[in-house]
């Protein structure tokens, strides 16, 4: 690796005995981005939806999946951490806490989806209430399971516990050790079905018991990278006094670490089922590793593992004001390309659909617009920096490293 | 009336605590504990001589269930071996200085448990005097040995990651075997000691550079062994993982294996560090606190063990695979029911008294969930390998698997082997990092504040 | 005493002793601030800081295990290679012969060791680590409780003992600084005498 010679994004500082508060965040450009982004992915979704109706379901659900597991990373992420007692997560744990907010948007694509969508997308719940469903099945307890009442109380139930527990949990001030233990425990384990529910039942045959695992480790990779940016944008003038180069320094580190996590998850469930050569495991792969879907699944792989990884191979980029954030924006492509990567090729098995991943790209930047929003909501109420916590100033003055 | 306070540690203290062992004649429990150890290592050696004379024939595998203690005790030992180096260095990795107190035991334990493991596969080739064929070496046929196979990769695994693990666990001694060395008295045995320490010091010199490139390599190695263990203990999770055996082909296999190992090692570590601060009086240095931070640890590891649990008889239910629910269900119900039930006693229900500070730092709670973890970490490996080829694809083939006496003989010998090596080890070596605990202890002290706690 | 220090020079070092880190410190930061680089300093536990303090580049040893990783990458792929595809290809489960994806655990494991290898070899090596059983330091107490800062001594000797007990050593002892041993040049130093003042 080169040695970058940038600039640190918060070069070291004399120690500070408080913190300024620039007062409530105004963002009026931003907004604007964000509402035009969400405009882009309603007129995306609406044009699909006249066109091919399966296709823009599947969008949506793509976007869904990617904002789901990219709010409960972000909840997870701050969680961990109170749970483990650590304080360096003190400066970003609003930045956490606002990129945490997209579960509403969740539960609003699950009603959707389960009012309309839902049968093109799943063949068992096109089938429900027909002699085919039971035929799907090998026996009547799956046929049970797999059915759309269950399907739709089991979804929006854990995301509503979600809300719930994202609700008890952000906001106030210090960490909150004991919630952030129950509520890792119940998003972990509620995680597991739901991905379960939303992503492998797209090919009811299909199983892997490393899916809830996949999906938290890209989760909190993710939810590090829409985190890592907001520090980097605050820390050039709204927190410039808050966000010190150990914290960039820290986010660099768990960037680089969770890159290696994802890739060793991804590879390990890849080489098990390749090896394993089961039917009803391997069509998963085989209807997304052909007819062009292999280049997705390629550029997804770098843009998740290697190149941030040798990006922030060495301690010098780890803290580069640029490196950083490029790194980050392309995990969250990466993430974004990987949920597509999972949900449109059930649709395409024969090829990428009329003009690529384009529309797909366009209601999930409508989604991503959407959550930008509930991020920018949040913190014009709850603030940016943690004012009042009383880990914030020590550990922006790096006594916890000393 | 308040207890006496204790004084303030001092560089010469923390010294003098830690080396008290290796200059002192061993005390009477010590002896009985290194005789009842060493006798149970000289029953593993007497196994292994009845098998290299008898065969392989004396323990209790047939053509069914033909990985039977031999690879589920190899799993239970490589799982201790690899929960001290991740341990060690993802708590170096994540600047938990707490670490110190408790990273050399589990090093130790690392490098103890990691030989043990080795030997389980080679006495389970039935011909060890071949086990070169294991290295990458052409045969009389100039035929390579085949890579696509996780038998090879399972070899570069271990040689790789016991290399490394022994390599790490000097590197970490080196400073503290040059105190020792300035330290042996001017007698005819001190001499001596003098000269082995000096050897074993390799000439440390402490000075500021030398610091400067030890501090660096010692996460270099942090960062290098970190992936290599959890790689390692992955490699023997696809080892089953990638068969169709019912029960093994799982894609979670290699973090569960990796989150399993974590757990029983923890519980081994503690089943050790217990007992030692007790025996060597470094109840300052292994501080209950750490004793909580490891009882939290391993709550946390014990229930993503408990999620897998779940996974994997969920996965079996959702995946209407006859031969997969067929397994599950004969875990649950059937002749060896017992060996699950006690599983999940011990993995699941006891953890669930480390969701209360009082009791993670009641040690003597801490011992019996951790010696049930260990329990129920082994019986876990003996129900993956032994439950699942007991009812695997062919019925006619299903058999019932039992221990022979050699059995019992060789998984009591191993834990006794064990246990040699690490009461030996606390003789020769101080058993928590003289100059890391220094860094640490004095450094808090100088800041006035509990800087011991975490980064993370 | 500055002016001292900055005036020493020469062959032979002389070293002072102090039983406080916070001294011991601010006695390195005070003979850098001198204008001396020509420093050695004995700890007998990693000081935080010392290296800035003391104006010491970061170690090399991380640009050394990198490249061992790659290499050891590279040998085992092109080893792999030669054995399955070129040298006897063999049909295994279906699998091609050229079956990267299970190539990647014995490569991983192999480039790993050989950075963990290198690693240690390196600091061996700079840290100038051999098995040498009558190596001793300038005092047996730098392993223990006591930090040593070591200076380069001409002719005004007294002088430099003097600083030291300005910068609150508690005593200073001649020490051959270039190899960092107890071996020392010139003969120990009676008190505050110079040997060749």
């Amino acid at each position: 690796m080169s040695a970058c010679t940038c600039p640190d994004p918060a070069p070291a500082a004399a120690a500070v005995e408080r913190l300024a508060d620039p007062g409530p965040l105004s963002a009026p450009r931003l907004a604007g981005a964000g509402g035009v982004l969400a405009v882009i992915g309603v007129v995306a979704f609406t044009a699909l939806l006249l066109t091919d109706a399966g296709r823009a379901w599947g969008a949506l659900l793509a976007a869904t999946v990617a904002v789901t597991w990219t709010s409960l990373g972000a909840l997870a992420f701050l969680a961990m951490h109170d749970a483990g007692g650590a304080r360096w997560t003190a400066p970003i744990r609003r930045a956490a806490e606002g990129w945490s907010g997209g579960l509403p948007l969740t539960l609003a694509a699950l009603v959707a989806l389960a009012a309309c969508g839902a049968p093109l997308l799943y063949d068992w719940f096109a089938l429900a209430g027909t002699p085919g469903h039971e035929h799907l099945f090998a026996g009547h307890a799956k046929a049970a399971w797999m059915s759309p009442a269950r399907w739709i109380a089991t979804t929006i139930g854990i995301t509503l516990v979600w809300l719930a527990l994202r609700h008890a949990f952000v906001g106030g001030i210090g960490r909150k050790p004991r919630r952030a233990v129950l509520l890792l425990v119940v998003a972990g384990y509620g995680l597991g079905l739901f991905t379960w529910d939303v992503v492998l039942a797209l090919d009811s045959r299909f199983v892997s018991s490393m899916a809830g695992m996949y999906a938290a480790v890209g989760g909190l990779q993710c939810a590090l990278a829409l985190i890592t940016i907001t520090a980097a944008w605050w820390s050039r003038g709204r927190h410039a006094d808050a966000f010190r180069q150990h914290t960039f320094h820290d986010l660099g580190t768990w960037t680089i670490g969770l890159a290696c996590v994802w890739a060793y998850i991804a590879f390990a469930q890849y080489l098990i089922i390749a090896f394993g050569g089961m039917d009803n495991e391997t069509a998963f792969y085989l209807r997304r590793m052909q007819n062009g879907w292999d280049v997705v699944l390629t550029v997804v792989a770098l843009l998740r593992f290697p190149l941030p990884f040798l990006l922030l191979l060495s301690q010098r980029t780890r803290t580069c004001r640029y490196a950083l954030p490029i790194a980050s924006a392309a995990i969250l492509a990466g993430g974004w390309l990987d949920c597509a990567w999972l949900v449109v090729p059930h649709l395409f098995p024969q090829g990428m659909p009329t003009l690529g991943l384009l529309p797909e790209l366009a209601v999930g930047l409508g989604f991503a617009g959407g959550l930008l929003l509930l991020a920018l909501r949040y913190w014009r109420r709850h603030g940016t920096l943690a004012h009042g916590d009383p880990d914030l100033v020590p550990v922006v003055n790096a006594e916890h490293l000393h | 009336m308040s207890a006496p306070r204790e004084p303030e540690l001092t560089a010469r203290q923390i010294t003098d605590d830690l080396t008290a062992p290796i200059f002192r004649l061993p005390s009477l429990q010590w002896v009985g504990g290194f005789l009842t150890a060493a006798g149970l290592a000289g029953l593993f050696g007497l196994a292994i001589l009845a098998y290299c004379v008898e065969g392989y024939g004396i323990f209790g595998v047939d053509n069914t269930v033909n990985w039977g203690n031999d690879i589920g005790s190899y799993v239970f030992w490589i799982g201790i071996a690899v929960a001290g180096t991740l341990v060690s260095s993802v708590l170096l990795l994540f600047r938990q200085r707490w670490r110190t107190g408790v990273n050399r035991a589990t090093e130790a334990m690392t490098v103890f448990a990691i030989n043990i493991a080795g030997i389980y596969p080679l006495i389970h080739t039935g011909r060890p005097w071949v086990d070169y064929w294991l290295l990458p070496l052409p045969n009389d046929l100039s035929l390579w040995e085949q890579f696509k196979s996780p038998i090879v990769w399972d070899v570069f695994a271990i040689t790789g990651y016991a290399t490394t693990s022994v390599l790490f666990f000097y590197l970490g001694l080196i400073p503290d075997f040059a105190a020792v060395r300035d330290r042996c008295p001017d007698n005819r045995f001190g001499r001596l000691q003098r000269l082995l320490y000096s050897a074993l010091s390799l000439g440390w010199k402490g000075t500021a550079s030398d610091w400067r490139h030890y501090e660096r390599a010692y996460t270099q190695f942090a960062w290098v062994a970190t992936p290599l263990v959890v790689g390692m203990h992955s490699t023997i999770a696809t080892l089953l993982a990638v068969s169709l055996v019912p029960g093994w082909h799982a894609s979670v296999f290699p973090p569960y294996f990796v989150s399993g190992a974590i757990f029983g090692g923890l519980a081994m570590a503690m089943l050790l560090l217990i007992p030692l601060r007790s025996a060597f009086s470094l109840e300052r240095y292994i501080t209950i606190d750490h004793l909580d931070r490891l009882a939290k640890i391993m709550l946390t590891v014990g229930m993503i063990v408990l999620y897998v649990y779940v996974t994997e008889f969920f996965t079996a239910w959702y995946s209407e695979s006859a031969a997969e629910q067929g397994q599950y269900w004969y875990r649950l119900t059937g002749e060896h029911k017992a060996f699950f039930w006690t599983m999940i006693l011990c993995n699941v229900v006891s953890i669930q008294l480390l969701w209360f500070r009082s009791l993670r730092r009641n040690l003597g709670v801490l011992l019996l969930v951790a010696f049930m973890v260990n329990a129920g970490m082994w019986l876990e490996r003996y129900n993956i390998v032994v439950l699942s080829l007991e009812r695997d694809h062919l019925p006619s083939k299903w058999t019932a698997y039992a221990f022979t006496g050699w059995d019992y003989i060789i998984l009591s010998g191993s834990f006794g082997l064990f246990f040699t090596q690490f009461l030996l080890f606390c003789r020769v070596a101080p058993v928590v990092s003289i100059a890391e605990i220094k860094a640490t202890l004095l450094r808090r002290g100088r800041h006035g504040a509990d800087q011991e706690a975490s980064h993370g | 005493m500055a002016d001292a220090v900055r005036t020493a020079g020469g062959h032979g070092y002389i070293a002072g002793l102090f039983a406080d880190e916070g001294s011991f410190v601010a006695a390195c930061r005070a003979a850098r601030a001198a204008g001396h680089t020509d420093l050695q300093a004995w700890t007998p536990w990693p000081v935080h800081g010392l290296e800035e303090v003391l104006g010491l580049e970061r170690s090399w040893i991380g640009r050394a295990v990198f490249p061992a990783i790659l290499i050891g990458f590279v040998l085992c792929t092109g080893f792999i290679y030669q054995l399955t595809v070129e040298d006897w290809p063999v049909v295994y489960g279906g699998k091609p012969f050229a079956a990267w994806q299970l190539w990647v655990v014995p490569v991983l494991e192999t480039g790993l060791l050989l950075g963990a290898v290198v690693n240690l070899l390196a600091v061996f090596h700079t840290c100038r680590l051999v098995p040498d059983p009558f190596a001793t330091l300038p005092d047996p107490r730098l392993s223990d409780d006591r930090f040593a800062l070591a200076l380069p001594v001409g002719g005004d000797a007294a002088a430099v003992c003097a600083w030291f007990a300005a910068q609150g050593a508690e005593s200073t002892l001649a020490v051959d600084g270039e190899t960092a041993l107890a071996r020392p040049r010139f003969a120990d130093l009676p008190g505050q005498e110079a040997p060749h003042a």
